[in-house]
């Protein structure tokens, strides 16, 4: 057996890219992440050193729900790693825009998920329009928005 | 960790009004930090570990959202019944480089009543100290956590 390990913490990039030719109806590769009670207490600084209910059980209870409630800003950086790796450069200039839904906790299996709605041609310009959302291990919508960016 | 909450804010944020300024933020994005993100979130883009076409390493886009909700927090007490973050819009305009030292501004530019709770909307801008607009956000939190329509 000669195969060799991944590094876990090397970058995956996608495999398709935003260009000219991205058409309606494209969807966008997958991210999958699984998040942990380590994750989250990892995340950030300043914050996660102070017991809160975003990394404490038992804060959390005392908030009236059962297990801490994952950052909203959390998962949405999981949508902002999807933007950057699927338009690179030309994530600048583009936003992003979304609804809380639903809350995540600790070992919640994440994944984004994005199609393209429309493409929107300016001169040489070309920006496309995505739906945007994040789904829980159960497929229920935890995120949902739009997206867009431009094709260099 | 430290065995308490801490929320530093004195301001009262549902008697506050449209208009009102947070108290802003200058604050310059570390390596440690960035690394930090790229462990919590695997996120191992090279972009922000080792170099990217801007001159340098960036933090991600959508980075400093934590730093506004910190901002609120420390600005205004968290009202009775807690709330929840609803809302949250980006628009990326320039990367946020990492070493380069950016200000954050906010200010409240929306309050409404609908569904049983308060939503109040925050607008923040985070400029670099030549004034150069690196990214614009918007923020809704929506007030108790459980609506009033819900008890």
């Amino acid at each position: 057996m000669s195969t060799k390990s991944i590094d876990p913490t090397a970058f995956q990039p996608m495999k398709v890219t935003a260009d000219k030719n991205t058409m309606v109806g494209f969807e966008i590769e997958p991210i999958t992440k699984n998040l942990t009670l380590d994750k989250m207490r990892l995340y950030r600084s300043q914050w996660s050193r102070v017991r809160n209910w975003h990394n404490d059980y038992e804060i959390a209870q005392s908030w009236g729900v059962d297990k801490p409630l994952v950052f909203a800003s959390q998962v949405m950086e999981y949508l902002g790693e999807m933007l950057v790796k699927f338009f690179g450069e030309g994530y600048l200039g583009g936003n992003l825009s979304v609804s809380i839904i639903q809350p995540v906790v600790p070992e919640d299996v994440i994944t984004t998920k994005r199609v393209v709605k429309e493409r929107v041609t300016e001169g040489n310009d070309v920006g496309l329009v995505l739906d945007v959302w994040c789904e829980n291990q159960h497929g229920e919508k935890v995120i949902v928005g739009e997206a867009s960016g431009l094709v260099n | 960790m430290q065995s308490e909450l801490r929320f530093a804010g004195t301001h009262d944020l549902l008697s506050a009004e449209i208009g009102h300024e947070i108290t802003p933020v200058e604050m310059v994005i570390t390596e440690e930090m960035v690394e930090r993100h790229a462990w919590a979130n695997d996120d191992y883009n090279p972009w922000y570990i080792r170099d990217s076409p801007f001159g340098g390493r960036i933090a991600p886009p959508t980075f400093l959202s934590y730093d506004t909700d910190i901002m609120i927090w420390n600005h205004f007490t968290l009202p009775e019944g807690k709330g929840i973050w609803a809302k949250q819009k980006f628009e990326f305009m320039r990367p946020l480089m990492v070493g380069k030292k950016v200000k954050i501004t906010g200010k409240i530019v929306d309050k409404v009543a609908k569904r049983g709770r308060d939503h109040i909307s925050f607008e923040f801008l985070v400029t670099e100290e030549d004034g150069t607009e690196v990214v614009r956000m918007l923020t809704v939190h929506a007030f108790p956590l459980i609506a009033r329509s819900e008890r």
